[in-house]
């Protein structure tokens, strides 16, 4: 019997890469994932179309306006460069004019990418990798895979595999906008598009990870999928609402108060997306540090329990 | 003497209210097919389970290849098993799936590959190699999930009922496979209900009961092979006094209602166990006695039947 012991010990990095592709491999084999990606794409696709037609329609009012200013033709590009008007409602938006002055330079469809990423992206990764490990302790599958690395790199393996999956889905979603943009936009700018788009999509990944170790967090702690489900959502609902309270006039007064209140908000990821929009000054590195912090601290929770439960 | 492969210590597991392990004690030699014997809730899983890191003992330590535990980084491809009731992935393709337990075991992509196709081609399984598990057949899905726990070169391999839901041509195939991974000095620990299956098989048993070992040994020991002898009468004449007289050293037991004559001693020089049958049987045939068989030693289903 001729029996294969050529063994490569290159360790824990390459156990994780294994785990890591493997998932992304039964992910694009699930028709479930499919299904799901697709929804979120066409969903995106009709709200970049919609937010198209509502640019297009305050290129035309523009147009009127610069017409009779002297320009001969609006588009996309003038729209950015030169509306006083959109800048204005970039400046209401966000209360901050250096932000809005930033946000007005660049390309507006690829300002409603980061605001649609930044906002709905995290429930599609909260909802969808969940089950990532749950599903598997469910079902023991996990068993055979334990039998062959430590729980730590499995674990870390399979969280790899999610982030692969949620930066394949949102380079899509980046895609699909650019696409929409493409033919629903005049004077679309193809170059500062891309550019801006690009410039977003880490920016939309490093919100996006503490969310995703809040759903390995969920995974690593319950036994089936349809539970992990539920402590995933309601979690970070629970999570959105103390952002939200944190944040809130209420319960502020006082410098003591508003620094334990500023704390608390620290252990939420909801609020650290306003930083990473204008990617200069302490409050963008400070918010990419809290992504990066949180990201740490949901995974090491989450194993604490995964690595003395029974599988 | 070589240390074992497997050594359980006063090991416990409760779950909740039930107490599935209550102090296991055993040893499993190394190089020896080794059978786990149980009824249901007996705890042989759990103790499998335990054994392979899946459950952590309350209380007790079991050692695994001499070392504390098993801990799947450090001991990477040297154990493996078949754990009941686990699902295998579902999209993956048969081959896929190997190839990634290969991998993650250790062995290099090319080595992987080449063991994947030998323990599919072992198990009968070649012509699926391309098919996504959730294609495959309940017995065929037992089949891959025995091939990928000899992948590689495991020292020690348990198996939570490895015919369960096997056809007996296949049942049989797996048995074969499995005495000649032993030659190569493979460990294995089986857990199974089959018993006349087990007994053909392995060599050496544990009975486990209430989460205790009751009994364990080389087969032949626990069974009474060396010691023992059964002997069935068909109806006719009872001489069963002329061999008490015949074996004044042994000590006989007549079942009047199976018919049944159980001889039990000590073996020794000029009282091996052939011995033992040809003054049995001499005395049983002057006597006038009609022979239906003679059985070396009990089945082990009648000693598990016995002691549990």
């Amino acid at each position: 019997m001729g029996v294969a012991v050529v063994t490569d010990r290159a360790g824990a990095a390459r156990d994780v890469f294994l785990v890591a592709r493997f998932e992304l491999g039964e992910a694009l084999r699930s028709r479930l994932l499919l299904v799901m990606l697709l929804l979120f794409m066409s969903s995106g696709a009709l709200s970049a179309w919609g937010y198209s037609a509502a640019v297009g329609r305050f290129q035309e009012q523009s147009a009127e306006v610069m017409i009779m200013t002297g320009e001969r033709s609006a588009d996309s590009a003038m729209l950015r460069r030169g509306s006083p008007s959109y800048r204005d409602m970039l400046r209401a938006w966000l209360g901050d004019d250096k932000k809005a002055d930033y946000l007005a330079a660049i390309p507006p469809i690829v300002v409603f990418f980061a605001w649609a990423s930044f906002t709905f992206t995290p429930w599609l990764i909260l909802l969808t990798s969940a089950e990532s490990i749950a599903a598997e302790v469910a079902t023991r599958s996990i068993r055979f895979s334990a039998l062959r690395t430590s729980r730590l790199w499995l674990a870390l393996g399979k969280a790899l595999g999610q982030a692969w999956i949620v930066a394949g889905v949102t380079a899509l979603q980046a895609l699909t906008f650019f696409l929409v943009a493409r033919l629903t936009l005049h004077g679309f700018e193809p170059a500062a598009t891309a550019l801006g788009l690009l410039s977003f999509w880490p920016r939309v990944m490093t919100y996006i990870l503490p969310f995703l170790s809040w759903a390995m967090f969920a995974s690593m702690t319950t036994a089936s999928a349809n539970f992990a489900r539920v402590v995933s959502l309601g979690g970070a609902l629970c999570l959105a609402l103390f952002s939200g309270i944190a944040g809130s006039r209420w319960v502020r007064g006082g410098t003591v108060r508003d620094t334990v209140w500023d704390l608390f908000g620290y252990l939420t990821p909801f609020g650290h997306s306003n930083g990473l929009w204008y990617p200069v000054g302490g409050k963008f590195f400070g918010d990419i540090a809290v992504c990066l912090a949180l990201t740490v601290l949901y995974f090491g929770m989450g194993f604490a329990v995964l690595r003395k439960r029974d599988l | 003497m070589s240390s074992p492969a497997l050594r359980f210590d006063d090991v416990r597991k409760r779950f909740g209210a039930i107490e599935a392990l209550r102090g296991l004690s055993l040893e499993v030699p190394s190089g020896t097919l080794f059978g786990l014997v149980g009824p249901n809730g007996a705890g042989k899983t759990t103790a499998f389970s335990i054994a392979c890191g899946f459950l952590s003992p309350d209380v007790g330590s079991v050692q695994v290849l001499g070392h504390s535990g098993f801990d799947p980084a450090r001991l990477k491809g040297r154990l493996l098993a078949l754990p009941q009731d686990a699902v295998l992935g579902r999209e993956t393709r048969c081959l896929d799936l190997l190839v990634f337990f290969g991998r993650l075991q250790g062995l290099t992509a090319a080595a992987a590959r080449r063991d994947a196709e030998r323990v599919l081609e072992e198990v009968g399984l070649t012509d699926r190699r391309k098919a996504p598990t959730k294609t495959l057949s309940h017995g065929m899905l037992r089949r891959l999930s025995v091939a990928q726990a000899l992948l590689g070169a495991p020292d020690i391999v348990l198996l939570d009922e490895p015919t369960s839901g096997l056809d007996p041509r296949h049942a049989h195939e797996l048995r074969e496979l499995l005495r000649r991974n032993r030659q190569v000095g493979r460990t294995f620990l089986i857990s199974s209900h089959n018993l006349p299956e087990l007994e053909t098989l392995c060599d050496h048993v544990a009975f486990i009961d209430r989460g205790q070992v009751v009994a364990a040994g080389a087969i032949d020991v626990v069974t009474g092979k060396g010691q023992e002898v059964e002997i069935d009468l068909a109806a006719g004449p009872e001489p069963i006094d002329a061999v008490t007289r015949a074996l004044p050293a042994a000590q006989v037991s007549w079942n009047a209602e199976r018919r049944i004559l159980r001889i039990t001693f000590r073996p020794e020089a000029g009282n091996a166990v052939e011995d033992v049958i040809g003054a049995a049987l001499r005395a049983l045939l002057d006597g006038g006695a009609r022979i239906g068989g003679v059985r070396r030693g009990t089945s082990l289903e009648r000693k598990f039947l016995e002691m549990t």
